[in-house]
């Protein structure tokens, strides 16, 4: 067998490994009594109602309202983290301003600002979309703040000197620049957006994800829970890799080879 | 540093302050929502009652949330880096583990808390548990980049030297990661940092994030905003203490 | 099989081939070389022709697909710096080594005292002119500086000889030619044998005692010629410029075959 397929053999044993390993450790771990079993539940507890807890209009309802709101949430990131992220490359005098302040507010847990949010905005969508979006926007602009911050200036200099409008330069040549920074920062806001919305619904309220996986907690109905766990978990994969595809596909063009 | 630089951003924070004064203090933004600069400000000694909303004051909920935070920090290191290079050694154990890795890193981690307290109560280890679940994964990643950004040329010229592989490894591969390894200290303690705060707000018996979110139930506005800006320091702390030792140790560069 | 061979390296019908995807390239293709004690031989060649793939070969970093290299009648089957020290293209110097600290890195490797170490380093060092730059980082010094510590640091094993795989290929015009007439110096106080790499035809023939045309991929040796002039030389004397003229055009015959498409891609 040429050495490349053998290693792929081994990688698939191992991984296939280790998954049947976690999922028997699990099980192991409830069956004895480890942990008592009102604070856990074992995967062949959660996977024969996993279908139908999902379907339940309490679960299911949240689910989507969950959803809609971080698609929201994403979306104004994006958008408004490419924005500010422009505008504070491209004004340096502003950059230079705002970026210590930028940087310390990616660094501290945002969390401590959920109540505050809450208190403005009550209960409900505002709340959430907008703790989220604070959290997302700032990697966003980090990201495409620097991306513009490091575009090769000959770029401009070379358009400019062909003719090119300063509205016909952002087009033709600062924004394809940014694209890769503009994935990079999505990529990494994406967690961020999805997390805080389901973080905000934990803290206080009654609709959403975070509200179900709260609520089952502290009645003590492990099954449901990780039904909810699991699907989120699921549903975060899915959506990060739609990112990192998004990433590949999109930025072709900037492969270093070595 | 830079003094028109310097300059601007003090301008900035001058407009900060000033808006943070003005904004409820014209009653803009209420009160409850924003509390005033001088109110918050005056306030801070109230933080230290030990009989006032938050029992013992700032120093046990301090207390409680640096052990979370020391506890978690030193768990999310030692397991990255023992993994990481276990992973970066053993390419087959790497290519194996690594998407594995990203998988479980994709999962938003607030989902977990609630799983975490069910089993674990509302005490210290639930939040200890939460940090090194938020902490670990930036640093593992990071150093597993770091092995795959070894210069190719030290290892030739090592090798040229007559290097075993276990010297390859000690002077070639150690070395070159150790900027890796720093990075993931800094990444441990911000994320584990972010991690103990959220399950201090959501659902705990003390802390700092604990404090924030009672002070907020009972519409204490500028305690809540005392103890914000106690954790933002902390934060800010960190990041000095962490820059201070990489520049000591990386002077070479 | 032995050597049958007075000469310090004596190269035995060397091929080498990479397979890539399912395709056999092709690089080297039955050389054969012999390079006499104290000579200073300079291999140039085409461009991509796998110069340094040849090099890697007599380090012993590189097996040959086929063939056998013999340095000092000893069958070469891994890297012998204390009989063959390499100088890379990219200095390759250890960033978080001070200067002395990357000189002293073979005789760490091989478990030399530290003392003797040192005292061994600082040799080589002042003998490359770095003398008071022991305790600067490679950041702090310039291109070629950096390529002196390279070159101590080869050095500082005493091997019988010194591989140099295009050393001054990333410096300044002059930087290298200071370096160049240095390296003379040096080779000729120490008497070592030393194998060079270089695009360079001036560069080969300033400082070579014979240069080896190298023909396009896969290449193998076109011609060796010897330089029969007296060191210091004179870049503009005649004599040189004759060489340097042959030698270009015995190169251009390889490249224009190159440039049509002639040889395996």
């Amino acid at each position: 067998m040429p050495e490349g397929r053998k290693e792929l053999a081994y990688v698939s044993l191992i991984q296939a490994a280790s998954v049947i390993a976690f999922l028997v450790i699990w099980q192991e771990i409830v069956n004895r009594g480890i942990v008592p079993s009102l604070f856990v539940a074992s995967p062949t507890q959660v996977a024969p109602p996993f279908g139908p807890t999902l379907l339940e209009p309490f679960v299911f309802e949240r689910v989507l309202y969950t959803l809609s709101v971080f698609a929201a949430a994403f979306a104004f990131t994006v958008f408004a983290g490419t924005v500010i992220g422009l505008l504070l490359g491209t004004f340096i005098y502003l950059r230079s301003a705002l970026e210590p302040y930028m940087i310390v507010l990616y660094s501290i847990p945002k969390a401590i600002f959920i109540p505050v949010f809450w208190t403005f905005f009550g209960l409900g969508f505002s709340y959430q979309f907008w703790f989220a979006s604070f959290a997302g926007v700032i990697p966003m602009t980090l990201n495409v703040m620097y991306a513009v911050k490091d575009i090769d200036p000959e770029l401009i200099t070379l358009s400019r000197s062909l003719g090119a409008s300063p509205l016909q330069v952002y087009y033709k040549v600062i924004i394809p620049s940014i694209i890769p920074a503009m994935l990079t920062g999505a990529r990494i806001s994406i967690r961020a957006v999805f997390a805080d919305v389901i973080a905000a619904q934990e803290f206080v309220g009654t609709t959403g994800i975070g509200y179900l996986a709260q609520y089952y907690a502290t009645n003590f109905e492990p099954v449901p829970l990780y039904v909810v766990v699991v699907l989120t978990a699921l549903l975060g994969i899915v959506v990060y890799e739609a990112i990192i595809q998004a990433e590949k596909r999109l930025t072709r063009w900037n492969v270093q080879l070595s | 540093m830079n003094l028109k630089a310097f300059g601007f951003q003090a301008l900035v924070l001058g407009l900060l302050l000033t808006v943070w004064q003005l904004l409820p203090m014209e009653g803009i933004v209420s009160p409850q929502i924003l509390s005033p600069l001088y109110t918050t400000l005056i306030n801070f000694p109230k933080i230290f009652a030990r009989n006032g909303l938050i029992p013992g004051g700032l120093i046990p909920q301090l207390l409680t949330t640096l052990e979370e935070l020391g506890v978690a920090f030193v768990m999310s290191i030692a397991v990255s880096i023992v993994l990481g290079f276990l992973f970066g050694y053993f390419k087959v154990l790497g290519r194996s583990y690594e998407p594995l890795i990203y998988l479980v890193y994709a999962v938003p981690g607030s989902i977990y808390y609630p799983v975490l307290f069910l089993t674990l109560g509302l005490g210290v280890q639930s939040k200890i548990a939460m940090g090194f679940l938020f902490g670990v994964f930036p640093p593992l990643i990071n150093i597993l980049s770091g092995f795959r950004k070894i210069n190719g040329i030290y290892i030739s010229m090592a090798r040229s030297m007559g290097s075993s592989n276990v010297q390859l490894f000690t002077k070639v591969v150690v070395p070159s990661l150790a900027p890796y390894i720093m990075a993931g200290i800094r990444l441990a303690l911000i994320f584990t940092y972010i991690g103990v705060i959220l399950g201090e707000v959501i659902a705990s018996k003390g802390g700092l994030g604990w404090a924030i979110s009672i002070a907020n139930y009972n519409f204490d506005a500028p305690l809540m905003y005392d103890y914000i800006i106690v954790v933002v320091l902390l934060a800010v702390a960190f990041l000095v203490a962490i820059t201070a030792v990489e520049r000591r140790v990386f002077s070479y560069a | 099989m032995g050597s049958n061979s007075t000469a310090v390296i004596v190269v035995r019908g060397v091929s080498k081939f990479f397979e890539y995807k399912g395709k056999r390239l092709e690089v080297l293709r039955d050389i054969n070389l012999e390079v006499e004690r104290g000579n200073f031989v300079i291999i140039v060649g085409p461009s991509g022709t796998g110069k340094s793939t040849f090099l890697s070969i007599v380090a012993g970093l590189l097996r040959p697909s086929s063939g056998k290299v013999f340095v000092d009648g000893v069958p070469v089957e891994g890297p012998r710096p204390d009989r063959i020290a390499m100088v890379f293209q990219d200095h390759a110097l250890l960033p978080w080594r001070t200067v002395i600290k990357n000189v002293e890195f073979g005789l760490e490797v091989r478990g030399v005292p530290k003392e003797e170490r040192r005292s061994r380093a600082q040799k080589y060092i002042d003998l490359v002119g770095l003398s008071g730059f022991e305790d600067y980082y490679p950041s702090q010094i310039s291109g070629g500086m950096k390529h002196r510590v390279a070159i101590a640091r080869a050095l500082v094993l005493e091997p019988e000889v010194l591989l140099m795989d295009e050393p001054f290929v990333s410096l300044d015009e002059q930087t290298r030619y200071l370096l160049g007439s240095d390296l003379v110096k040096i080779w000729r106080r120490t008497g070592k044998t030393i194998l060079f790499v270089t695009h360079s035809i001036m560069e080969a023939c300033t400082l070579a005692t014979h240069v080896v045309i190298f023909t396009k991929r896969p290449a193998s040796v076109k011609e060796v010629v010897k330089v029969d002039a007296d060191y210091p030389r004179d870049p503009e004397d005649t004599l040189m410029a004759s060489m340097r003229r042959y030698v270009w055009n015995k190169l251009k015959e390889e490249i224009a075959q190159q440039e049509i498409g002639g040889g395996p891609e």
